[in-house]
């Protein structure tokens, strides 16, 4: 099957689409549909990635035959047949607003309507990044190895662990944008000081140096020890320094313009990372190794039983665990907070309207302080786990800029000011990073690698999000209060 | 005619712009100021160049190539106030159409740039090759891409704008450092050709001619400055700032406003870029990074957003202190850190220093100081001093919260109107529902 | 002499207005003319869809259904400022005024859609440019003058009293060079002589300049004094219209502000007289 033309047409409807997105967006200004004009935006994307993908079978001289190359258009054909209408049907499905009584039937429908086509698009948008690739992996014998199904599994596990963290991060933008409505944007260097606390205070406790391996001999006892410690110290570290940058730096700037908090954050931020680099320099330092022979977990798994696989490429560091384990309580314990305590019921009634909150006897700036507190603790406690996981690298004194800025791009992408969103943000940033800095298209030309590019992509979604739907997925919480 | 009669108290306060706008009323005394400041600044580093060469024979180089960075640097500050002072946009990458101008201009003119072969084997495409072609393409670039950044986003509230431009800020140095084969990567390119004019022969080394080209360009900034703020377009930014909705019910084509200020920033950004590249002979995507955007954001916010002098003299006090004082400071902290006498001890029979961390510490401090600075700066001046060290009385009436006793706060202001106040510098269509309207409505007309 | 409806001779024309904001229907279907050089009043309970029905009119919201025609052509999704260029102004309920600028640069902001200087003409200045702004400048000073704020034209908005500063927003609205003036609420938070002279200040825009007033009030005695014709909203419909007298006597009206059994009542009281 001669697949170019075909390729061709699609390509040219898709971006006569996005083209036609662009137009509308331009032409009726505020008005425009965001959503539709997303869905307009995806497209283009989804037909690029189809082509990129088409382009890599005739690169690689040793699949047997023309049959997987066959069998692979078709099912990316269908694949793209069917996900791509999905994600225009549930762009389409928004509610008109057409001829609604004014009856609570209508007003429940109404937000049926809503929340089934926002779960349809997000639905969608996952399908339409993650189908092609998956589908492209399972041809395992035929693939070169980084186009294996447990190798684009792997590199997805990393990019869900990767993500957890930016997902704690992302909390605390969250967290406190939702209350006073400032982009903290120091958050991220908050985040590179846990990371130092918790490379001390490990340091202190195992009596290692940067980036070497524990001494031989140490019990697993004393190393997990040294890291709860570490987590503890550095959570209550840069709570109190997020607590301090709130009072010293903000507070004044209540009724202020609102840029005026934000270019003050800004200052924070440099000096934050020129207080790093005085404590660190500017070499990269890195945690120690701390589970040395154990880099991987699974070996094997189901899909490679069933095709008789032993050489399973799926990988999951042991520190894998730490994040999931570390994450997983840290989530529960803020949704603990937030839902059942009678301090999280203050934030989220400051959050919802701070005027009949202080009216009801909630003392505002103090649960604006709780609320940089923790967000300060889980920016902690992720730079600890960051740095246990990742190793390399990960002392540095600029640590914060990037991942802060992609943590925000997380918060944005699910919705600022809505805790649920900052998490699924935060996966999906993950998932982004880590698929873009894979070498996972098997381009590797110097001007195609598109490891480098990774930064630009998450950028790029921060543009687009920021752009065509600044609610995010999943935000309702950010309509400006008034 | 009419003469409005004007009260002394509102008399200080006027702002010029309700000056009566004719020809006649510009003072005399002015202009001959102005071209005795114009004709001093000209010569003056032809007049001083003995007196420099007293200290050493360095020295003049040196002191002209740092007039020569600060001129460019109160142009970059010149066009960002334009976008955060005048139109009240938040603008964080900056840095980025600074670094298109130059790129522009490197592409042109650089010998081995791909471009300039093409160009440069045809007669009638090489005249873009030419300097000062290439410096009105490289401005013309850079506020193309001011409008096209702009245009999907300036529908965007205020932070949310600025997150954005900071992510087109960080998007545009990676992908220069990454398309090596057309930018050279994070070498950069290098070799530009130099322009000459009659006879007088740019390099980076004359560096006088480039003080004579970036002051002209300086003093017609200042002076299109000046026109515009006083003109319809600028009452437009202004009202624009202050009420977005209410400056659109006047009639006030926002789009267009917005975009207006946003490309002219850029070109300035555009333009200075070009003779930066040019006057080095190169140009690398490290000197257009976040720090770059975040310096100049400080020289206005120093000298005083949205007043013209102000920011100049902020861009003038930053650009030397950079230049001067801070690396005369950092480097008292390294000698004094050098002076530390590190405890040595012989362990088996070697000798083993101890390390300092306080020798490390201010190593580190005279080493890297530069950026806590300017986060200082910027900290100090939004809590202390929003307005500026040299504020404009109407910028500063904005930017402070009116004190509860002030008499002159005739309207009863709650904090919370006064936030809206503040917060209506974006478009906010919740704002103008009744009470009536759903506040959940019309969620995709845009912040 | 308004009621007489002669529709070559209406300035704006409504037809089947509705506009609703996700389930919630803010204007129904709503009818409505306002015929050239006459004073129209919209009033109705608090939520009634007044200020929705002026954003639907000056363009900041777009109708769901109907359509709007001015002056002979439909406004369809025009953009505020379009519509300001066409010739219609408006006021604010909660006052919006430019307060960090000059009341005479705000009125000069009003005219920013009648004037033409472009970049060029703004830095160059040439000859037209500077008679042009000389021009406005002087019809703005005029334009304070006439609604009562002579003297105060290089007073910072905001140091302006209240009173002042709805004149200021009428006098900027005036500087549009509308055919159609909305007043939202002007006489809000005003006393009986602020509210009377107000009124007054209303009935010469009509007399003197030819205007046509759109009029959101709650201050019945203004409406009543200054209305050729009112309309009434309540939850987004139009219940009733008419001039100043029939609508005094509707129930419905009388319903809809004070409740039924109060209508009763009053309905009994008359019964009896």
């Amino acid at each position: 099957m001669n697949s170019l033309p075909v390729q061709l047409v699609l390509l040219i409807v898709w971006l006569g689409l996005g083209a036609y997105g662009t137009f509308m967006l331009l032409q009726k200004g505020y008005r425009v549909n965001s959503l539709k004009s997303l869905a307009y935006y995806v497209a283009p994307v989804v037909a690029i990635l189809y082509l990129i993908i088409n382009q890599i079978q005739p690169l690689n001289a040793s699949w047997p035959g023309n049959l997987p190359g066959v069998v692979i258009n078709i099912a990316l054909g269908i694949i793209l047949l069917i996900v791509s209408p999905a994600l225009l049907i549930a762009a389409f499905l928004v509610p008109t607003q057409k001829n609604l009584d004014v009856s609570a039937r209508a007003l429940q429908r109404d937000a049926f309507v809503r929340m089934r086509s926002r779960i349809l698009l997000i639905g969608a948008i996952f399908l339409a990044l993650m189908m092609p690739l998956l589908a492209l992996s399972l041809f395992r014998t035929a693939a070169p190895s980084e186009l294996r199904y447990d190798s684009v599994i792997s590199v997805m596990i990393n990019g869900l662990l990767s993500g957890s963290l930016f997902a704690l991060i992302a909390l605390g933008y969250t967290l406190v944008y939702g209350i006073i409505e400032l982009i903290n944007f120091a958050h991220g260097d908050v985040f590179m000081m846990g990371s130092l606390v918790g490379f001390t205070v490990i340091n202190i406790m195992l009596g290692t140096q940067s980036g070497r391996p524990v001494k031989a001999g140490t019990p697993l006892f004393m190393v997990i020890l040294a890291i709860v410690l570490a987590l503890i110290i550095s959570m209550v570290f840069c709570g109190f320094l997020n607590y301090l940058i709130n009072r010293i730096a903000y507070k004044r700037l209540r009724n202020a313009p609102r840029l005026a908090p934000l270019i003050s954050a800004i200052g924070v931020s440099f000096i934050l990372q020129n207080i790093g680099l005085y404590l660190i320099s500017s070499a990269p330092q890195g945690y120690p190794v701390m589970f040395p022979n154990a880099t991987r977990v699974a070996n094997t798994d189901v899909v490679s039983d069933i095709l008789d696989n032993h050489d399973s490429l799926i990988t999951i560091p042991v520190t894998g665990i730490l994040v999931i384990v570390g994450v997983s309580i840290l989530l529960l314990g803020l949704s603990y907070l937030i839902n059942q305590t009678k301090t999280g019921k203050a934030m989220r009634a400051v959050a919802q309207n701070r005027e009949a909150a202080a009216l009801m006897g909630i003392s505002i700036e103090r649960t604006i302080s709780f609320a940089f507190i923790i967000g300060g603790a889980l920016a902690g406690a992720a730079g600890v786990i960051y740095g246990v996981y990742q190793v390399q690298g990960t002392v540095r004194y600029d640590l914060g800029f990037q991942n802060g800025l992609f943590a925000f791009t997380a918060a944005v992408l699910g919705g600022i000011g809505n805790v649920n969103g900052a998490v699924l943000g935060g996966l999906f940033i993950g998932l982004i990073y880590s698929l873009s800095q894979s070498s996972f298209f098997g381009l590797s030309a110097s001007f195609l690698d598109l490891s480098i590019w990774a930064p630009v992509a998450v950028f790029g979604v921060l543009v687009l999000v920021m752009i065509f739907r600044p609610t995010g997925i999943l935000g309702e919480n950010v309509q400006e209060k008034v | 005619m009419a003469q409005v009669k004007i009260n002394p108290a509102a008399q200080a306060g006027a702002p010029k712009g309700s000056r009566p706008f004719n020809r006649a009323n510009l003072d005399r005394n002015k202009i001959i100021l102005w071209l005795v400041l114009a004709i001093v600044l000209l010569i003056l580093p032809f007049a001083s160049k003995p007196f420099f060469e007293l200290f050493g024979p360095t020295v003049f180089s040196s002191t002209v190539s740092a007039v020569n960075s600060t001129l460019l640097f109160v142009l970059l500050a010149l066009g960002l106030n334009i976008v955060v002072g005048y139109a009240g946009l938040l603008d964080l990458g900056y840095a980025a159409f600074f670094a298109i101008g130059a790129y522009t201009m490197g592409f042109l003119t650089a010998r081995g740039s791909k471009l300039f072969d093409l160009l440069h084997t045809n007669p009638l495409t090489e005249v873009l090759t030419n300097f000062w072609v290439a410096l009105i393409l490289s401005f013309l670039m850079a506020a193309l891409f001011g409008v096209l950044l702009g245009a999907p986003t300036l529908g965007l509230r205020g932070d949310y704008l600025a997150i954005v431009t900071l992510g087109f800020g960080e998007i545009v140095p990676i992908t220069i450092n990454n398309l090596t084969q057309v930018t050279g990567g994070d070498t950069g390119l290098s070799g530009l050709t130099q322009p000459d004019l009659f006879g007088y022969q740019f390099s980076a080394s004359s560096l006088e001619g480039w003080y004579l080209v970036t002051l002209l360009v300086v003093f017609f900034s200042i002076f299109m400055i000046r026109r515009l703020v006083n003109s319809r377009i600028g009452r437009a930014w202004m009202a624009m700032r202050e009420d977005e909705i209410a400056a659109a019910a006047m009639g006030i084509n926002l789009v267009k406003t917005k975009l207006l200020a946003f490309g002219l920033g850029a070109s300035f950004a555009g333009f200075s870029g070009a003779i930066f590249a040019n006057s080095l002979g190169s140009a690398n995507p490290s000197q257009f990074k976040f720090d770059v955007s975040v310096l100049i954001l400080s020289m206005i916010i120093l000298g005083g957003m949205g007043n013209l002098w102000g920011v100049i003299a902020g861009a003038v006090v930053l650009s030397m202190s950079d230049r001067y004082i801070i690396p005369f400071l950092t480097e008292q902290v390294r000698h004094f850190a050098d002076s530390i006498q590190l405890q040595t001890s012989i362990v088996n029979g070697t000798r083993v220093t101890e390390p300092s961390a306080i020798k490390d510490i201010l190593t580190n401090v005279g080493t890297n100081s530069r950026l806590l600075i300017f986060g200082v700066i910027l900290v100090v001046m939004m809590l202390v001093r929003p307005e500026g060290l040299f504020p404009n009385s109407r910028r500063k009436m904005e930017l402070r919260a009116a004190p509860a006793d002030d008499p002159q706060a005739l309207i009863p202001t709650d904090p919370m109107t006064q936030a809206d106040e503040f917060r209506s510098i974006n478009y906010n269509p919740s704002d103008v529902t009744d009470q009536s309207g759903n506040p959940d409505g019309d969620k995709d007309i845009k912040a | 002499m308004s009621d007489n409806l002669n529709l070559g001779d209406n300035l704006l024309v409504a037809k089947d207005i509705s506009k609703n904001f996700g389930g919630i229907v803010a204007v129904q279907k709503v009818d409505f003319v306002i015929p050239r050089r006459s004073i129209i009043s919209l009033i109705g309970p608090n939520g009634a869809g007044k200020t929705t029905f002026f954003n639907l009119i000056t363009g900041i919201y777009g109708p769901s259904t109907g359509q709007i025609v001015f002056d002979g052509k439909p406004l369809g999704r025009l953009k505020p400022h379009e519509v300001t260029q066409r010739g219609i102004a408006r006021t604010f309920q909660n006052i919006r005024l430019f307060s960090n600028m000059t009341a005479l640069e705000n009125v000069m902001v009003g005219e920013h859609a009648r004037l033409k200087a472009g970049l060029f003409g703004a830095i160059f200045r040439p000859s037209r440019v500077t008679s042009e702004e000389n021009n406005a400048r002087q019809r703005a000073l005029d334009l304070l003058t006439y609604v009562g704020l002579k003297g105060k034209g290089d007073e910072f908005a905001k140091n302006l009293s209240y009173g002042d500063q709805r004149r200021l927003e009428i006098a900027r609205a005036l500087g549009t060079d509308p055919k159609l003036l909305l007043l939202d609420e002007p006489t809000a938070g005003m006393n009986p002589n602020e509210s009377a002279s107000l009124t007054k200040l209303v009935d010469r825009l009509r007399n003197d300049l030819g205007l046509t007033v759109l009029l959101i009030e709650h201050d019945m005695k203004v409406v009543m004094e200054v209305s050729d014709r009112i309309t009434v909203l309540n939850f987004g419909r139009k219940i009733a219209e008419g001039p100043p007298a029939d609508i005094r006597a509707n129930t419905e009206v009388i319903e809809a502000y004070l409740g039924k059994e109060y209508a009763k009542t009053v309905a009994e009281d008359k019964g009896k007289i």
